[in-house]
């Protein structure tokens, strides 16, 4: 059964909630203006047809009671004034369908001098630019070379402004995402800020299965990450700092970065790893890293099965060569990669791998057995790949060389 | 040995607790306006207790629930009183690092037990709850626009007539705008009930048939409104308790409500035995139960007794009829016992339908007051619980009912066996085989039952057959024609706004 995803603001009065038939589970997200506080998570069967407003007042004294009170003591997010200029980067590849839904919540950012740029990665249908000129705000870049590394690059080289966001053509912002953003950047030590990530919608099987897997939410809690903090494999496991589809940068810093590494991410042999790459390298460089949740970004999932298992495989697989390109690098950080491979196949894979089992055989709900296999092959087999990745990158350069000198 | 009871209301200025003459120990019952929000026993060394005594006790024992209790109040009271935050900051020390702000904004965040210590520091004030928390408090009762449907208050009695008196006192003084009283009578001797019962001008129907659930199904079919409310006679309401408890009917599915039921009185043995046993409170949390509430557990049996109990519940009349009414096999005074409540909700529960807890909605319970009759209610819980048990298994098909019995249950035997010999508990341990002979009687009760009346049919077949020859064996008992006299309810259920 599909899960209902509904928002409640606690700044608003609260309304009773229908449109429920359908649906099997009902997620609550509750937020007070700005700042999103939690879940609450809940059978519909536990409310009929509609949810009166006393029913979510009762669950969330329930269930989020300290974050509620945190909330309420810090007070309403203040309004900021003197913010930063920013561009944001779409980076798309034949889905002009969702990129108009993104382009359309763009549209509606609260920010006073934004930009927004789409970059089209190696186009098979024409769509995307159709699209691109519906929107008068929209500054359309085509980058031929196929991988969405490539994209990213050509987008910030494009931009006009300091503060780079990125985000994909298959999600939609909050409209206080660029401004909670630019507030981060505030501090001048600050070189990354990620947000929060929340499932757009949770309609098929495929979708919740995601959820179920984590997802892309990295907690409510905002966090500060900086080369000082030790904990171990830091900065490795950059899967904590946050996601790809709500990543900002500093362009300066990017320069000083050299940019994303085109050997990584999807595209590329290495199907994935990009952002995760980005995110440890800033901290490697010493810049700060800030996880802010009121930076809200809402990701539609993959919607049928097998996008989700090629999705898995590549998650396994993107996630280990990036790991790899470490293991072959810096000596500080080799012992870390190679621990955190050993350690993420054990945990990760066959821990993961053995629970799930048991569930099965008990007929508990799980997470997909098969899935969890796929990702356990893309682990074994996505450390060879980077380095024929990095071979066919210097490969195209020169190709690109030649054919600007003939 | 006497257990003082007393409540605090902490919305007003505290007053100064004092044990009377006689007594060792307080129950506190401490309210945030009308919802009761915990409940500590305080053995004072002196008689007087202070207020930083008390302040301290509470902390330790209730925050929690008033922090929950408050942040819902807070919640229900609208965004323009809930961003009313408190304006006085403590100056304890956050142990996260400075510039991890651990949410966005500038606050000390609560981490771990802090919250005891914010309970302490910013909300227990024995003056009264600071104003914007009071403010909270009184405008959630503001915005909480009760549905009033026209009810009937059933109340089931058996030659109690002083102690029902203290009950329908207390039933007359409801603030419910549109409500009959109906008293069904299940007596030996109706005279003195009749007597009380006219003094006070209320419904009265008599059902001569012994057992609670007779007078139910008897007095459900002649009911004219769709909800009725249930209390005992030895129930004492709380004044707003019905416009309380009719709060949840408003979710679509909800077709029963449950209450909480407080011991009145702890004067002597029994009482405190009783209360010890478990009493009848189910907690201060509002909870609902909906149909997967059973399926929760492939061993367990759904703890169906903590849901509520019969003192104290609203139910859709025109449901239970349509269900077939009370089993008439259980209930006081038949053989299965009293567990016709939990069997009810058993039932709705199957049917998907749901039953809301409110604490909110408060009764007073006299438990019994001398040994010999505590017994043989222990004896009967004992009773009702294997034989509720014993239908689970026989009608419904539970198979965790029959694991429960000879697996589950005698492990609590054994367990609260050494918790009294133990001195661990306050519960006699002799107590526990009164309990036992129950349990054990239990589907022997329910299956003789079935027995007798597979015999009355045989036989009234045979009588058919062979009427001259045989005798009838039990005298006439063919209904009486019920003789009600009552008030016109007055069926205007505009929504009327909660003082």
């Amino acid at each position: 059964m599909a899960t209902r995803i509904v928002q409640i603001d606690l700044a608003k009065p609260i309304l009773p909630v229908g449109g429920l038939s359908g649906y099997g589970r009902v997620w609550l997200l509750i937020r007070h203006g700005r700042r999103p506080i939690g879940w609450v998570k809940f059978s519909r069967t536990f409310v009929g047809q509609e949810i009166r407003p006393e029913t979510i007042c009762d669950l969330i004294a329930d269930h989020l009671v300290l974050p509620t009170w945190n909330s309420l003591r810090a007070g309403p997010l203040p309004a900021v004034s003197h913010l930063p200029s920013a561009s944001v980067i779409v980076c798309t590849r034949d889905h002009p369908d969702q990129l108009r839904r993104q382009l359309e919540s763009l549209a509606r950012l609260e920010h006073p001098n934004y930009e927004v740029v789409v970059v089209d990665n190696a186009p098979r249908i024409d769509g995307t630019r159709k699209v691109c000129q519906e929107f008068s705000f929209v500054r359309y870049i085509l980058e031929p070379e196929p991988g969405l590394d490539y994209a990213r690059n050509t987008g910030w080289r494009a931009a006009k402004n300091d503060v780079v966001a990125y985000t994909d053509d298959d999600a939609c912002v909050d409209p206080f995402w660029l401004a909670t953003i630019c507030d981060a950047y505030a501090d001048p030590k600050v070189q990354c800020v990620t947000g929060l990530t929340l499932p757009f919608e949770l309609e098929t099987p495929a979708q919740e299965y995601f959820e179920l897997y984590g997802g892309m939410q990295k907690g409510f809690r905002r966090r500060v990450y900086h080369p000082a903090n030790w904990r171990t494999y830091f900065p490795l496991g950059s899967g904590h700092f946050g996601c790809g589809v709500n990543l900002s940068l500093r362009r300066s810093f990017l320069e000083l970065l050299g940019g994303f590494d085109n050997a990584l991410d999807t595209g590329s042999l290495t199907r994935g790893g990009g952002d995760l790459d980005i995110m440890a390298r800033v901290i490697q460089a010493g810049g700060s890293l800030v996880y802010e949740p009121c930076a809200l970004v809402h990701h539609q999932h993959r919607k049928t099965m097998p996008q989700l298992q090629r999705q898995m495989f590549d998650y396994g697989f993107g996630f280990f060569a990036y790991l790899a390109k470490f293991a072959g690098g810096d000596l500080e950080l080799q012992n870390y990669a190679v621990r955190l491979m050993k350690d993420w196949l054990k945990i990760w894979g066959w821990r993961r791998l053995k629970r799930n089992f048991k569930d099965a055989i008990r007929l508990r709900p799980h997470f997909p057995i098969n899935l969890i296999v796929r990702e356990m092959a893309g682990m074994l087999l996505g450390p060879k790949s980077y380095r024929r990745a990095v071979q066919r990158v210097r490969t195209r350069a020169y190709v690109r060389k030649l054919k600007a000198a003939s | 040995m006497k257990i003082q009871l007393e409540e605090l209301d902490l919305m007003q200025p505290w007053p100064t607790l004092t044990l009377n003459d006689g007594y060792r120990q307080l129950r506190l019952l401490v309210r945030i306006g009308a919802l009761p929000v915990a409940e500590i026993m305080i053995r004072p060394f002196r008689r007087t207790i202070s207020s930083d005594h008390l302040r301290r006790r509470l902390a330790r024992s209730a925050a929690w629930n008033i922090l929950k209790a408050l942040i819902g109040e807070g919640l229900r009271a609208g965004p323009e009183s809930f961003a009313t935050a408190i304006s006085l900051r403590t100056n304890y020390q956050s142990n996260l690092q400075k510039d991890a702000l651990p949410i966005s904004g500038k606050v000390e965040l609560m981490t771990g037990t802090d919250w005891r210590e914010f309970v302490l520091t910013q909300i227990l004030d024995p003056a009264g709850l600071h104003p914007p928390h009071r403010d909270w408090v009184r405008q959630a009762a503001k915005n909480d626009i009760a549905p009033l449907p026209p009810l009937t208050v059933l109340v089931c009695t058996r030659d109690r007539p002083a102690i029902l008196e203290v009950c329908l006192k207390k039933l007359l003084d409801l603030d419910y705008p549109n409500y009959e009283i109906l008293v069904a009578d299940n007596s030996r001797n109706p005279l003195h009930t009749r007597e009380v019962v006219d003094r006070f001008g209320v419904g009265y129907l008599r059902v001569p048939a012994q057992g609670k659930t007779k007078a139910l199904n008897a007095a459900m079919r002649i009911t004219r409104t769709r909800w009725m409310a249930f209390t005992d006679d030895d129930c004492a309401p709380e004044r707003n308790w019905l416009r309380e408890l009719v709060k949840p009917i408003r979710d679509s599915r909800c077709r029963c409500v449950t209450g909480l039921v407080e011991p009145a009185l702890l004067e002597n043995d029994a009482e405190i035995v009783f209360e010890v046993y478990g009493g009848l409170g189910r907690g201060f949390r509002p909870v609902i139960f909906e149909s997967r509430f059973l399926r929760q557990s492939k061993m367990r049996p759904p703890a169906t007794w903590n849901i509520g109990a019969g003192a104290n519940m609203l139910i859709d009349r025109e449901l239970v009829i349509e269900i077939g009414g009370y089993d008439e096999d259980l209930g006081p005074g038949r053989p299965g016992g009293p567990c016709e409540d939990i069997d009810m909700y058993y039932r709705l529960l199957r049917r998907s339908h749901s039953i809301h807890y409110t604490p909110r909605a408060v009764v007073h319970h006299y438990h019994r007051c001398d040994a010999r009759s505590l017994q043989h209610q222990l004896y009967t819980y004992g009773l009702a619980h294997s034989a509720y048990h014993w239908k689970c298994f026989w009608r419904y098909r539970d198979f965790r009912s029959m694991f429960y019995v000879f697996y589950f249950l005698p492990k609590v035997f054994k367990w609260r066996w050494g918790e009294s010999l133990g001195l661990r508990s306050r519960y006699p341990a002799f107590l526990l085989f009164t309990e036992l002979r129950g349990t054990v009687a239990g589907p022997i009760a329910l299956t003789g039952a079935k027995l007798v009346r597979l015999g009355r049919t045989i036989g009234a077949g045979l009588r058919r057959l062979m009427p001259s020859r045989i005798k009838p064996m039990t005298a006439d008992r063919s209904i009486q024609t019920p003789n009600v006299v009552s008030q016109k309810p007055t069926h205007d259920s505009k929504p009327v706004r909660a003082a």
